[in-house]
């Protein structure tokens, strides 16, 4: 085939080495949370892993679209379906929990979208899906099925992403500290843009197409690792100014003014 | 309705933090205010009522004082007796503003919380 699906499955494999890269550093960092950050910290790694673990799959399934091994690519695909129908749980958790602070019900809404998912497999394999397409960009398949789309779009995909438009709206309308709340709103900006382009990617009836979501998934990693690391990049942009000697210098204002 | 004094005095230090010392910052104000409003306009609240609550935070003197000094100077509170008092329709509103802070001081703090629980 193209030189397109390599390209497609580069952008994959660079997006599962940004999200493990992602979760291990959230890993490393939990000595420095703060208790109560905990469970919802643990919940962003899972999130962030199950990102990975999907567009592991659909790297190795491009791949697979290249080699022209369709069984191989459509086992894969299969298999792929399970961390992509299970992300809404450690997200949803993630929310609850910081709005309510309460383990019990956080735990009980997203055991909900468990079962929201696990009805989505049971669909989707029950079902079955048509396909691969394959073309010059990616390879795509078609869901043989209403029920499973429906399920996917009412449950898995338009309640937790309302979910996060209403955390960002609390947070934005809040009198905190710039700083603090920037980092929040870009970091729940990424996972929005991650969630949505990954339905995109998953019900893309184009390579082209899928191949765009891709890029924006990629870039709401890179936004979302930014959004949590910023301080440290900071403080390396900062030494490297001053080592190469290109730091900013502060004008002060002319003390003779007349004014 | 109950009057919690710990959180009432949990309050009143938020908003001496502030450099809010008088009014919402003062813990013996919330708590004559709110004890006077718990038995309303119509019903005469007895000095060891307010001392109840107050004894545990302030000694008797002051809490005179403060009766004489800002409640039945400012016409928040009327003496009808030895020792009793009325809240006046200025006292209700008042209240109406301790309470207000409360809620405030709950929003800022369930705020608090949320940021707490993201992961920094």
């Amino acid at each position: 085939m193209s030189f397109g699906l390599i390209l497609n499955a580069i952008i994959c494999f660079a997006i599962v080495l940004a999200t493990f890269a992602f979760a291990v550093s959230l890993q490393q960092s939990k000595k420095k949370q703060r208790e109560e950050s905990v469970p919802t910290l643990n919940a962003l790694i899972v999130f962030w892993s199950l990102v990975g673990a999907f567009f592991l799959f659909a790297g190795l399934r491009t791949l697979a679209a290249y080699g022209k091994f369709t069984e191989v690519e459509t086992a894969l695909y299969n298999i792929g379906s399970i961390p992509f129908a299970f992300v809404t749980v450690p997200l949803v958790y993630f929310i609850i929990y910081i709005i309510l602070g309460d383990h019990r019900v956080s735990t009980g809404v997203s055991t909900v979208f468990l079962i929201f998912g696990s009805i989505y497999l049971i669909a989707l394999f029950g079902f079955g899906v048509i396909g691969p397409f394959t073309d010059e960009w990616g390879s795509t398949y078609d869901i043989d099925s209403n029920i499973t789309i429906n399920v996917y779009l009412s449950g898995l995909f338009i309640v937790p992403t309302s979910m996060i438009l209403g955390l960002l709206l609390l947070i934005l309308l809040q009198r905190i500290p710039k700083r603090l709340q920037n980092r929040i709103a870009f970091s729940l900006v990424s996972i929005s843009l991650i969630f949505d382009f990954m339905l995109l990617d998953n019900i893309a009836p184009t390579g082209a197409m899928q191949m765009a979501a891709r890029i924006f998934i990629f870039i709401g990693v890179v936004l979302g690792y930014f959004s949590y690391f910023s301080d440290s990049f900071d403080k390396k942009l900062e030494m490297m100014d001053r080592r190469l000697g290109v730091s900013q210098t502060e004008l002060e204002d002319f003390d003779n003014e007349d004014e | 309705m109950d009057i919690d004094i710990e959180f009432e005095q949990e309050v009143a230090r938020f908003y001496l933090s502030m450099g809010i010392t008088t009014g919402p910052g003062d813990i013996q104000y919330r708590l004559i205010l709110l004890v006077l409003a718990r038995n309303g306009e119509d019903n005469v609240t007895r000095f060891s009522e307010i001392r109840e609550y107050t004894d545990k935070i302030a000694d008797r003197g002051s809490i005179g004082g403060k009766m004489k000094s800002v409640f039945q100077l400012e016409g928040l509170a009327m003496k009808v007796g030895h020792g009793d008092y009325i809240i006046t329709h200025k006292g209700l509103l008042a209240t109406d503003f301790i309470r207000s802070t409360s809620g405030f001081y709950k929003k800022v703090k369930d705020i608090e919380h949320i940021i707490e629980r993201i992961p920094s």
